[in-house]
């Protein structure tokens, strides 16, 4: 299995299909207790794209 | 691009045309590994069938047919309707078929709902979406959880899937939850 890195994507990442993205989406939800609207969930291209949804949401900067 | 009814990232829905009926349409619908959740779809498909279905959804009033297109390769890769419109008591049945093999991997089933969901409920102004599906269908499951559908109603052992009767799940997104959850206000309107 890669290392997955903030550029992690479903194009560097073969695992990474639809289920998976919605499985991806779901846990993160739950692991910090907060729902993403419709356009967030199709704007998830990368883990950078969650690290930079995340931080907007903590509004701080930070998780 | 051509007569895009709503434009995505990835794809547009525009309303079926001829050529959508006379290409690939119908082999979709004849696939055993697409059919498998498709209810009533055991028997095979055809292009006559297929042209019959493309006239009768140009007089139809209470389903909305859109073609799922790739915008990348304009390609039409599926199909989506809501279905059983209750112009009354507005509400109506959602359902998307990715009929392309190589496009189920990617965003575009996700991005079908998204769509689907903001013209139920902002340009139709309906009030409730709903949906059944097998309770085998990983996917079909996930996609209801991740847009906050709610379980209403689970029939046990309804529906036969390959070789085991399986729960038929019926789920329902309301407009004010869809709308709380996209920080909409009940004036917004956008196509």
């Amino acid at each position: 299995m890669s290392e997955l890195t903030a550029a992690s994507s479903p194009d560097t990442v073969h695992q990474w299909d639809s289920l998976k993205h919605m499985q991806l989406v779901l846990a993160i939800e739950e692991a910090f207790n907060l729902q993403f609207t419709d356009d967030e969930i199709v704007s998830i291209k990368s883990l950078q794209n969650v690290i930079a949804l995340l931080e907007n949401k903590s509004g701080a900067g930070h998780v | 691009m051509y007569n895009a009814y709503t434009i995505g990232k990835h794809i547009y829905l525009r309303s079926p045309t001829a050529a959508d009926a006379e290409g690939h349409w119908h082999e979709w619908l004849s696939d055993e590994e697409t059919t498998r959740w498709l209810g009533m779809r055991q028997w095979p498909n055809t292009l006559e069938r297929q042209r019959d279905f493309y006239q009768a959804i140009q007089k139809a009033d209470d389903r909305l047919v859109l073609s799922i297109v790739d915008i990348a390769s304009d390609k039409h890769i599926g199909v989506c309707n809501l279905s059983s419109i209750n112009w009354i008591s507005r509400y109506c049945d959602v359902a998307l078929v990715i009929g392309e093999k190589e496009f189920r991997s990617g965003p575009h089933a996700v991005e079908t709902m998204s769509l689907m969901l903001r013209i139920a409920f902002l340009r139709l102004n309906l009030r409730a979406v709903k949906s059944s599906f097998s309770a085998s269908n990983t996917a079909s499951s996930m996609i209801h959880d991740i847009f906050r559908f709610k379980e209403v109603g689970r029939i046990p052992g309804l529906l036969w899937d390959r070789g085991e009767y399986v729960d038929n799940v019926t789920s329902v997104l309301r407009r004010e939850d869809w709308m709380a959850r996209n920080k909409l206000s009940d004036h917004a309107r956008q196509s």
